[in-house]
């Protein structure tokens, strides 16, 4: 199992290091997003709303809990936009650059010691029976 | 020794595929194929003839529904448990993926070290009368 370790230890390098540079795009992308409305926020907003998506589903998975629920907050931010048109506004778009500043100061902080993957045990599994699907 | 289950994981983020791999192969014992999108893992599934298929939904191209209905038409993969693997397990979801016919859903973020486990429950679901 030490090989096994030592995958998830390179995986979890190159994740933060991923991490890290996503949360800085959607930190451009919001740059790129105006006032007036829905309209205006449109490739800008899909953009990050595909971004945010792809943290809150990796980092999670990848034992990086609390960027991916700061990652799943602004996805619905931005879901809100795209998906139901609603108006990026002065208000949303302060809510959702706080929200941006939260995840990019999350992901900066984290060690990649600080994933809960690597504190875990990785006992292999032989599969409880071969049997074959029918078809 | 029989031969291991063959797992078919589709899914667009590479570190999710990643470490998607590293559990089900190294931890999981099964024979792991991956595709990064629905058209090729329509053409993988040809070649791999695989027991079981997680389908990530959110996808560029052919996304994880239009992957389903296709991978349902191909000859042999009628029966194929299909798992939707998701970010947006939401009631209005579950229920479209209940109504293609799906055979369940992984939320995401998925705990990795207990995800051999869930796709073997997947599988003894889907073979009444062997277990």
């Amino acid at each position: 199992m030490e090989e096994t370790r030592a995958l998830i230890e390179r995986l979890v390098d190159k994740h933060l290091e991923s991490l890290r540079g996503l949360a800085l795009r959607i930190r451009g992308l919001h740059a790129e997003m105006r006032l007036d409305g829905p309209a205006a926020a449109g490739e800008a907003a899909a953009a990050a709303l595909g971004l945010a998506h792809q943290i809150a589903g990796s980092a999670g998975s990848i034992g990086f809990g609390e960027v991916s629920i700061a990652a799943r907050a602004l996805e619905e931010q931005f879901r809100l936009i795209v998906e139901r048109h609603e108006p990026m506004d002065a208000d949303r778009t302060a809510l959702i650059r706080a929200q941006i500043d939260r995840l990019n100061a999350i992901v900066a902080a984290q060690k990649p010691g600080d994933s809960t993957l690597l504190g875990r045990e990785f006992a292999a599994a032989q599969p409880k029976a071969n049997i074959r699907v029918r078809r | 020794m029989a031969p291991a289950q063959r797992v078919l994981y589709v899914e667009d983020e590479p570190d999710l595929r990643e470490i998607a791999r590293i559990a089900l192969a190294e931890i999981g014992g099964f024979e792991v194929t991956l595709c990064a999108d629905g058209g090729e893992a329509v053409d993988a599934a040809d070649i791999s003839a695989p027991d079981i298929i997680l389908l990530d939904v959110v996808m560029p191209g052919i996304d994880g529904r239009e992957a389903f209905r296709r991978l349902r038409d191909r000859p042999g993969l009628a029966h194929t448990p299909i798992v939707f693997v998701t970010g947006r397990g939401n009631d209005e979801d579950l229920e479209t993926f209940r109504q293609l016919g799906a055979a369940g859903v992984i939320t995401k973020p998925f705990d990795p070290i207990a995800l051999p486990a869930k796709v073997r429950a997947f599988l003894d679901v889907a073979i009444p009368g062997d277990a």
